[in-house]
């Protein structure tokens, strides 16, 4: 081997400590980009393909009563449909066992489950369910529930209870997570779906794919299938989009991957630092034998490559770590999401393109780095080089050194000022632990921040919605029958019954663009107190109100709905009228299942409709406000409305809400967490790495101390102090820092991620929090030098080398 | 005339650093002629600027004014990884402190030179690097770190290493500062054996003794270069009181054969040979005037005049082979000099005396040699 390699290479082995500290933080950064963006790609690749498998319809499409077979194939005359495929979908009561509790379910039926040409479900275990006694199990739910085939499922059938074997387990790709909604998917054959007055050869809903695809040629096609139904006195009551290309929830998964593929960058970025911190402090440790080298021969050229070697190897060993670490994560997370998603992954897989950025940040980070310390050292001339410099040369005092001596002075013991002042003697080193450091202590204010802000807008917005269950039925239903029953139930204490209707808005002439599942006007009383939307332009209903719009402002931003904005409506059967956009309101969160909703009068509502004190959309306060309270009150309304033929569809607590909602939070929030403890950790690094070289620096006059008569203790004192003084002075520097950005970036995290603008509160609980976790880090990073510094024996630090 | 080219030559050599107290005089008006095979000490007290006159030739520094030239290498011109370079080629050098590479084993140090030079193929380093580490007395010990070994070994090894390209010159910063007697002496015998083998070694040392022992020692007082002849002339005189007569000098060169000196005339300076050989010559009453004595370098005369009623005691001349140059002090500053140096009046007036009992005797003896 040559000398000078073995030189590269002893010098790495012979500082393992200082190896290994360059390396992890190389690591850190390199594994966070393996991990984020390895699950970015990997995730799009597989939701999509996913979604592709399984023929997505373009239009989901559902009347309000079931109708003959031939009366949807003949849509298939409809100019751009390609074709259409019938299902039934009927909302059920279940449970898993006799004396288990009632769960909301949705039995989902197909022609012929062996000749599905959209949307398609797939088998997993058994047979397709054929004869009206079998049923089959979605199996994300069946996992959920802990059933399986041969166990059985109890479904209440006109309050009766009906139990079914469990035949199949079967695949529905466009289901929601267990998590995020406890809404359990079976499958049944046509005459099964009889027992829940389906009767078999009449459906309810269709796919439809079109011909060419286009978002705005899918459109003209359900609004030109309305108007043929609605020729047939045939009502549409919903219609749903779907991108063919794009799976519904990439959305999602893009925004908060940018949120987290930054915050990766930004860990490379940071690692970075600390390289050229280390690569620095090296030459400067260096510099002597940069200086002999020269003088017996070396030119500038060969010092540059020795130590931009080492900053490559430096970049080789953390890529071998983090490279198959990022990788198993970033699989195992994509592994994870798509199962939510109930997407099979069969493989470990690796993202190609995320193996290039991993070697790349490894590689050419740290090379870059080294860069400047490396060409300013081989630039050092040999008589500088091998000067000698006494106990400790190339000092200077500036302003800030007398500021901390004067501090030092008046306000502390000598041992801690003389700390103070150690830690100003290299600004640069400084600068570069304290800018790691302050990032780390930002990028974790900032995150709790978020997570506060987004607590304080959920409370907010269910502070504001003043009702803690909705029921919803599947016809309207009168008024006066809904309060002659839903008082039976002792803490039900208030409720209001609210009319919801499909329509089309159409803006200057043209069809808007719906949100995803489609636009419902709900008629709210003008003097309800059930809901106070927050307002953001114009303002809410009051009593008077004549042909008036409430709209999301999100929906009034892409359709450019201002307040005073006249829109025509078309409520099918109603006919079309002008109505008048009069407020916006800001809208919790805007996801695939969220429903774009626009809010009237119910009195207008009602003029319009003809349909005057009934609705389907039942919104209830209760006594009791705890989640199996709401709960079980629910259950009961619900046992109570259908027992008088008064049939449910499906209900929502305001907590489960709640919790939902938390759910979707809490996924992005523990990445970003996760990705704020791997900064914190870079940081720590940092610091350790910047006492150790201080403490190789210093080893002569670690050794004059110990001759004068310093123990052991006052040296650790020394160490341990300044590393806790750079820990706390980042943690005040952290606070200003944060105080400026979180709220840029709650406001845009929020919009990016949820779409919702968040109310913002600056997490004030975390500071003192990371007082703490900074102190644990400066004590952690400054132990492992500072004991080593009191093994220096005065001998070995004042032999000459 | 030596015409043997110079190995170092240093002309007009000026060096000025700035500090924060303004500009510092590191060197003044260097003039510094080495030839081949000379063992040259550099001596002067700490701060004298021994190191700097070290680092103009190694090429370590460069000089603010003035030239730099080793074997006729213009080295003042030289861009930094040329100065690299040639001295990883041309020179070897020796430091106080041994600067070894900590993390290279004694051989792998010894080998660093041929490696960065490219001289020597790969497979015959290794055996040279042994060859020579046996030839400073470390056989066996190659394979040990420096940190291991003793400093007299390790300074060894760094000689060892000095000859790896088997450079033409070597040159020590006090190689022997760092170490015991015995091992300052195992190293200076190295260097003799170095200067016999034909190498021109230079050797900066604060130690008066070992400077002794080479051919030639060039005093440096406060960044100047005291004249040899004046130190060899006048030794009790110190630094400083060297150099305030090397600045009151004057030189003045004589033709072979001229007189310098006639007997009986008045006397007014104090003579320094600096070059070629003077002859004194006395009379004898009838008979042929003798050349009593010979004088060379470093030599001196007109101190007999100046203790004894300043009329010169003899007639000398410079001899029929060379031209001879002299330096010479007036006795009004010589006077102000043995004002200040006791022990130097002591040794001229004792010289003075012997020489006027020689003067004396060798009048009345025959002499082998006869005056033309």
């Amino acid at each position: 081997m040559s000398i000078l390699w073995y030189k590269i290479w002893s010098d790495l082995w012979h500082n393992k400590t200082r190896t290994a500290l360059a390396v992890l933080s190389i690591a850190a950064g390199v594994f966070a980009v393996g991990a984020i963006f390895g699950m970015s790609d990997l995730l799009m690749v597989n939701l999509d393909e996913a979604h592709h498998e399984v023929i997505p319809p373009h239009i989901d499409m559902a009347v309000t009563t079931p109708v003959d077979l031939d009366v949807l194939l003949n849509l298939r005359d409809v100019p751009g449909v390609e074709n259409i495929e019938p299902y039934n979908s009927v909302t059920i009561q279940y449970k898993t066992t006799p004396d288990g509790s009632w769960r909301q379910g949705v039995i989902h039926m197909r022609g012929e489950f062996n000749d599905q040409q959209y949307e398609l479900v797939q088998l997993r275990q058994g047979h397709w369910p054929h004869t009206k006694d079998e049923i089959g199990v979605e199996r994300m739910a069946a996992e959920f529930l802990k059933v399986g085939v041969g166990d059985s499922i109890i479904i209440k059938v006109h309050e009766k209870e009906r139990t079914y074997p469990i035949t199949s387990l079967i695949r529905h790709p466009f289901v929601p997570p267990p998590q995020f909604m406890d809404l359990a998917f079976f499958f049944m054959s046509g005459d099964g779906l009889e027992s829940f007055d389906i009767p078999d050869g009449k459906f309810q809903s269709f796919f439809i794919r079109v011909t060419p695809y286009s978002p705005e040629f899918a459109r003209e096609v359900a609004s030109a299938i309305k108007e043929k139904l609605a020729k047939q006195n045939i009502e549409v009551a919903g219609v749903m989009y779907q991108d063919p290309e794009e799976h519904w929830g990439r959305a999602f998964f893009e925004s908060m991957t940018m949120v987290q593929k930054m915050l990766a960058i930004l860990c490379v970025v940071i690692s970075a630092i600390l390289v050229y911190n280390t690569l620095f402090n090296i030459i400067t440790q260096q510099i002597n034998q940069i200086g002999i080298l020269k003088a017996i021969g070396s030119k500038s050229g060969t010092i540059i490559q020795i130590y931009l070697i080492s900053a490559f190897l430096y970049g080789v060993l953390a890529l071998l770590i983090a490279l198959p670490l990022g990788a198993l994560v970033a699989s195992e997370v994509t592994d994870i999401f798509l199962r939510l998603f109930n997407i099979d992954t069969y493989q470990f897989e690796i993202s190609q393109q995320t193996v290039v950025y991993q070697v790349a940040s490894a590689l050419i980070a740290p090379l870059l780095a080294g860069l400047p310390p490396t060409l300013r050292g081989a630039s050092i001339s040999v008589r500088e080089a091998i000067a000698s410099y006494g106990l400790g040369g190339g000092f200077r005092s500036t302003w800030l050194d007398r500021i901390a001596e004067k501090i030092g002075q008046r306000f502390l013991p000598s041992h801690y000022a003389t700390a103070l002042g150690n830690m100003l003697r290299h600004k640069g080193r400084l600068f570069l632990t304290q800018a790691v450091l302050i990032c780390a202590g930002s990028g974790f204010l900032i995150v709790m921040s978020l997570v506060s802000s987004l607590n304080l807008t959920l409370d907010n917005y269910f502070s504001r919605l003043n009702y803690d269950t909705v029921i919803v039925f599947n016809s309207n239903q009168r008024v006066g029958r809904v309060n002659s029953y839903y008082n039976q139930v002792a803490e039900a204490d208030q409720v209001e019954l609210r009319m919801l209707k499909s329509a089309i808005l159409y803006l200057e002439g043209q069809r808007a663009k719906e949100a995803g599942i489609g636009i419902y006007l709900e008629g709210i009383p003008s003097s309800s107190d059930f809901f106070e939307p927050l307002i953001v332009a114009g303002r809410w209903l009051k009593p008077g109100d004549g042909r008036v719009l409430v709209v999301s402002r999100d929906f009034s931003e892409k359709n450019n709905l201002q307040p005073g904005k006249l829109v025509r409506m078309d409520l099918g059967n109603f006919g079309e009228s002008e109505w008048q956009v009069i407020g916006t309101y800001e809208p919790v969160f805007v996801g695939s299942f969220n429903q774009e909703i626009i809010y009237t009068s119910s009195e207008t509502l009602s003029q319009v409709t003809k349909k005057f004190k009934e609705g389907t959309y039942l919104y209830v306060r209760t006594d009791r406000h705890g989640q199996a309270d709401v709960k079980q009150i629910t259950e009961d309304l619900t046992d109570l409305f259908n027992s008088h033929n008064m049939d449910v569809s499906i209900s929502q607590t305001s907590p489960d809400l709640r919790n939902t909602y938390q759910w979707q939070f809490n996924t992005v929030i523990f990445m970003l967490l996760g990705l704020s403890i791997i900064v914190a950790l870079v940081g720590g690094l940092a610091l350790m790495g910047a006492l150790s070289i201080g403490v190789i620096e210093r080893t002569k006059e670690i050794g004059v101390l110990r001759a004068v008569g310093a123990r052991s203790r006052s040296i650790l004192g020394l160490f341990v102090m300044e590393g806790l003084f750079q820990g706390w002075i980042s943690w005040l520097a952290s606070i200003p820092v944060a105080l400026i950005i979180s709220p840029i970036v709650s406001v845009s995290l929020g919009q990016t991620l949820f779409g919702a603008t968040l109310d913002y509160q600056y997490n004030w609980g975390a500071v003192v929090f990371w007082l703490v976790v900074v102190t644990v880090i400066s004590l952690l990073a400054s132990i492992l030098p500072a004991r080593r510094a009191t093994h220096i024996s005065v001998r070995d630090s004042l032999a000459y080398a | 005339m030596n015409n043997t080219p110079l190995v170092i030559d240093l002309r007009s050599v000026h060096k000025y650093y700035k500090s924060a107290a303004g500009d510092y005089h590191a060197l003044n008006d260097i003039d510094l002629q080495i030839r081949p095979g000379e063992f040259v000490s550099i001596i002067g007290k700490s701060g004298s600027g021994k190191s700097t006159l070290l680092n103009m030739i190694t090429g370590i520094d460069r000089p603010t004014q003035g030239e730099v030239w080793v074997n006729g290498t213009a080295i003042h011109d030289l861009s930094e990884n040329q100065l690299a370079v040639w001295r990883g080629d041309s020179v070897g050098i020796i430091f106080q402190f041994f600067q070894l590479l900590p993390a290279l084993s004694l051989l792998q140090n010894v080998m660093l030179p041929m490696e960065l030079a490219g001289k020597y193929a790969r497979n015959e380093r290794r055996d040279r690097a042994l060859q020579l580490l046996r030839s400073v007395d470390l056989a066996g010990q190659e394979h040990k770190l420096p940190s291991t070994v003793s400093g007299g070994q390790q300074q060894r090894a760094a000689v060892a290493r000095a000859l790896a390209n088997d450079p033409k010159l070597i040159i020590a910063d006090e190689p022997t500062g760092n170490l015991d007697s015995k091992s300052a002496e195992t190293i200076f015998s190295l260097f003799n054996q170095l200067v016999a083998d034909g190498k021109t070694v230079i050797v900066v040392t604060h130690d008066s003794s070992l400077a002794r022992r080479t051919h030639r020692t060039a005093l440096i007082t406060d960044g100047e270069i005291v004249n040899e002849y004046i130190a060899k002339a006048m030794p009790t005189l110190t630094p400083q009181q060297l150099l305030t007569v090397s600045h009151r000098v004057k030189p003045q060169s004589y033709e072979p054969g001229s007189m310098i000196l006639v007997e009986g005339k008045n006397s007014d300076n104090f003579f320094i040979i600096s070059k070629g050989t003077v002859d004194i010559v006395l009379p004898r009453p009838n008979q042929s005037d003798v050349i009593a004595l010979q004088l060379g370098p470093g030599k001196y005369f007109g101190e007999m005049e100046f203790f004894h009623e300043r009329r010169n005691k003899a007639s000398i001349r410079a001899s029929l082979n060379s031209a001879v140059e002299v330096l010479a002090l007036s006795y009004e500053m010589l006077t102000d000099i043995l004002n200040t140096s006791e022990p130097t009046r002591e040794a001229l007036r004792s010289a003075a005396e012997q020489h006027e009992k020689e003067n004396i005797s060798k009048r009345s003896v025959p002499s082998k040699k006869k005056a033309s």
